[in-house]
């Protein structure tokens, strides 16, 4: 039997038998530990020099005579480097040191599609080859379709594997099942009868969740917020996310998403509003997993598909680039800056040239956060800045 | 040419032909369909009127509040497809707004959007190429991709890089170098604001001379001094787009991984028809391809479709009631479906993205509600399913029709297509 229909079955019986068959109860043990991972995805290509603000450069503010942050507003990280103003809730956590910026992230070949470049982050593959999602290949090699959660309505692709559904979550307290009464029965042999096609992959869908609303609900209160959120419906995913690494049922990944940073015209007006909204979230969610006194086995980490082009356009925006900034924080970081400050006088085709492989990011926290080998996730050995 | 179906015609394929073409359809259609044929019927769908659904009770212009607008031409249009009697038309109009998509983050006029529908609507089944310069002129896709900042110098290149994309010749037909040429020669285009200076104006599109960059551009391989009509005539009439959209149109109609010698038979009927989509889109619905077992198992619905199809199957009356059709907009919000505000420019994905956890919460609590009101058991399966299913039919026979009803709907064979 092929690993795949083997797996297939397995979380098929899992969601049948009450009890865990032996040989999952060991792969789960394999892939315990009380880390958590939180991925935060900014779509759209966030603009990493006016996140991470190369302020000592001449040449930043000659490409961006309307849209540079002028000098006077970063908040200074190095000599060069400093922060976009609307990132100042982040401001202690670089002072306690675990707060770290990854610059000049990206990938050989870079491509400036919205699409190519997500799906690219997704797979962690540059031919485009590979159709499974990082985080989807995680629990397939560790064989348990429990070990990461996506918080919001249509997962992304990092979060999808070819044989297993992994947990989606828009709202944790209606995240249960309530049949019409006198129906259980039939609904059982229902979902019991031998299909094939998509039906199939419906069908095993709807185990799984049926088994993790299960056990989510039977832990979820526990919670109480140890923080007050912004008012945003990114504030909300976020408390959300808190919920669930406090209930015990989050599986060892959890991550979200964060729209709108596509900026080819009045990039400072709506960057700006995207980076305070996820600045004051993130600050709130670290309150709160404080006070639940979790944030000690929980790290969070950024990214976007790309950066953006160097010079600004003529609508006070940016077009399509390459390079970008990533960022991590938690007590497992080693803050700081972590790669060199973008060289704006050698440019790729008008945009920033990438230095850091992602891949290495990935691998970086494979390894030492959550104690996984990259090699069986990734394909390959890559190795990354040494930022936890 | 895709090769036309031959088989009989009966009840579960003129179900199925409903199903995808008008989101479902009560049993007495169903049966007329049988009996028109599927020549018949197919010649009947394609050739709709433009008339709106009467008593529509949502009009952008009744909007008191700036936003408001918008919102209520998502439930105008929301209603159309639920009591309309065209509802192939806004069937087509939801495949290509996921085409050329424009959406409500950017574009918050009802008018504008209202407009943008009937756009989609008139030219639904006639040259793909007039479909594409209409919606590239049009003031919604204008401010969407920000082609109305689009001036000589520096030129914005949003639009320029999805019209090549997403919307024609698809990643691998084009280089960098072409969105940068097309993004010049798209130069100028832009809006002027028409109304009464509300948050739910008009607008139209102008043509700003001088700010149009009128030197020379190579562009798909061909050098001239390139108007932005011309730009978009190039792309949308690439061979490439022909392979690009016939690939959409089978995904839309047929499955969601239609078969490679698919595309390139219906590719070539676009070819020889330069993209005639009513002699493209009757060939899909006669076709082999579109009536085989692949096509019936390989089809994940929508929440349009499971929504919309399911109210129209169960012939829900127009409801009295305005907030019965915010919450349906809701929860299309909730299942990933709200019309007109796609999730980016590449619209929905589909497939297998419809189904998550909380995706399947959803079906099941709206499955709980709708089948409440279904009191007759008779061909419910058929109906529902879009064909007979003895092994379900086994398990729900001594229930009553609700409860039958709602097992059908929960039942993996209902989510799809």
């Amino acid at each position: 039997m092929q690993r795949r229909d083997f797996l297939k079955m397995t979380s098929m019986a899992l969601a049948l038998t009450s009890g865990m068959p032996q040989f999952l109860a060991r792969a789960a043990t394999q892939a315990g530990g009380d880390k958590t991972l939180v991925v935060i995805q900014l779509s759209g290509g966030n603009d990493g020099l006016n996140t991470l603000v190369p302020y000592g450069n001449d040449a930043y503010y000659a490409a961006r005579p309307n849209i540079a942050i002028p000098r006077k507003d970063v908040i200074p990280v190095t000599d060069v480097l400093g922060m976009n103003p609307a990132l100042r809730p982040f401001v202690p956590l670089l002072e306690d040191n675990e707060f770290a910026w990854i610059e000049n992230v990206g990938y050989p070949n870079p491509n400036r599609s919205h699409f190519a470049s997500m799906a690219i982050w997704h797979t962690a593959d540059p031919t485009g080859a590979n159709r499974e999602g990082w985080i989807g290949r995680i629990a397939e090699t560790i064989g348990d379709p429990f070990c990461a959660t996506y918080v919001g309505d249509i997962a992304p692709l990092a979060v999808r594997s070819d044989t297993l559904t992994l947990p989606v979550v828009d709202d944790p307290d209606t995240y249960q099942v309530t049949l019409p009464s006198g129906i259980e029965d039939e609904y059982q042999s229902l979902l019991n009868l031998k299909r094939g096609g998509e039906a199939a992959f419906i069908q095993q869908s709807t185990l799984n969740m049926l088994k993790h609303t299960r056990e989510t609900q039977s832990s979820l209160k526990k919670y109480r917020a140890g923080a007050k959120y912004p008012e945003s419906k990114f504030g909300e995913r976020l408390k959300d996310l808190a919920k669930l690494v406090a209930s015990g049922e989050a599986g060892r990944i959890l991550y979200t998403s964060l729209g709108g940073f596509d900026t080819h015209a009045a990039q400072r007006a709506e960057q700006d509003e995207l980076l305070k909204m996820l600045s004051e979230g993130l600050t709130a969610f670290r309150a709160d997993l404080i006070s639940q006194g979790l944030y000690d086995r929980v790290m969070v980490l950024a990214f976007s598909e790309f950066g953006r082009r160097v010079h600004e356009n003529n609508s006070a925006g940016t077009d399509h680039g390459k390079g970008g900034v990533m960022f991590a924080f938690g007590k497992g970081i080693k803050g700081g800056i972590h790669g060199e400050s973008p060289d704006l006088e050698n440019l790729d085709d008008g945009d920033v040239r990438y230095q850091v492989d992602f891949r290495g990011v990935y691998a970086r926290t494979l390894k030492n956060w959550l104690n996984l080998d990259p090699r069986e996730v990734l394909g390959k050995d890559f190795d990354g800045p040494a930022f936890v | 040419m895709l090769k036309p179906y031959q088989g009989a015609f009966s009840k579960e394929e003129a179900a199925h032909l409903l199903r995808r073409t008008c989101w479902g359809a009560p049993l007495k259609e169903v049966e007329e369909a049988v009996k028109n044929g599927l020549n018949g019927t197919v010649d009947d769908l394609l050739n709709f009127s433009l008339k709106p659904a009467p008593h529509n009770p949502f009009d952008y212009r009744d909007a008191i509040k700036p936003g408001r607008g918008f919102q209520l031409t998502q439930l105008n249009w929301l209603f159309e497809m639920l009591h309309g009697s065209e509802p192939f038309r806004e069937n087509l109009a939801l495949m290509w707004h996921n085409h050329f998509v424009v959406a409500t983050d950017k574009v918050k006029s009802g008018a504008v959007l209202t407009d943008y529908l009937n756009t989609l609507r008139k030219h639904a089944l006639g040259s793909f190429t007039d479909l594409a310069l209409a919606v590239s002129k049009h003031p919604s896709m204008l401010r969407y991709l920000d082609n109305d900042q689009n001036v000589k110098g520096r030129p914005n290149e949003n639009f320029s890089r999805e019209l090549l994309e997403l919307f024609t010749v698809g990643i691998g037909n084009y280089t960098e170098k072409d969105i940068q040429e097309g993004a010049r020669a798209l130069t100028g285009w832009t809006i002027k604001k028409v109304g009464k200076g509300t948050g739910e104006e008009g607008a139209e599109f102008v043509y700003a001379k001088n700010k149009h960059d009128a030197g020379v551009k190579t562009y798909l391989g061909k050098t001239g001094n390139f108007s932005g009509e011309e730009v978009v005539q190039m792309a949308a009439e690439h061979p490439a787009a022909a392979t690009f959209v016939s690939r959409k149109i089978l995904r839309h109609f047929v499955s969601d991984v239609p078969s490679e010698a698919d595309v390139k038979a219906l590719a070539d009927t676009w070819t020889r028809t330069n993209g005639n989509l009513r002699t493209v889109i009757r060939e899909v619905l006669l076709s082999e391809a579109f009536f085989s077992e692949h096509a019936r198992n390989s089809r994940i619905k929508s929440p349009v479709e499971y929504i919309v199809g399911t109210l129209r199957t169960a012939q829900m009356k127009p409801n009295e009631n305005d907030k019965f059709y915010e919450q349906l907009g809701k929860t299309l919000a909730r299942l990933g479906q709200l019309p007109l505000t796609p999730p980016d420019v590449s619209g929905w994905a589909g497939g297998r993205d419809w189904i998550s956890d909380a995706t399947l919460l959803t079906r099941m609590r709206f499955a709980a509600q709708i089948s409440k009101t279904i009191k007759n058991k008779k061909d419910l399966t058929l109906l529902l399913l879009g064909r007979n299913n003895p092994g379900i039919e086994n398990l729900i026979r001594d229930l009553p029709a609700d409860r039958q009803a709602y097992l059908l709907m929960v039942s993996p064979e209902y989510q799809l297509a």
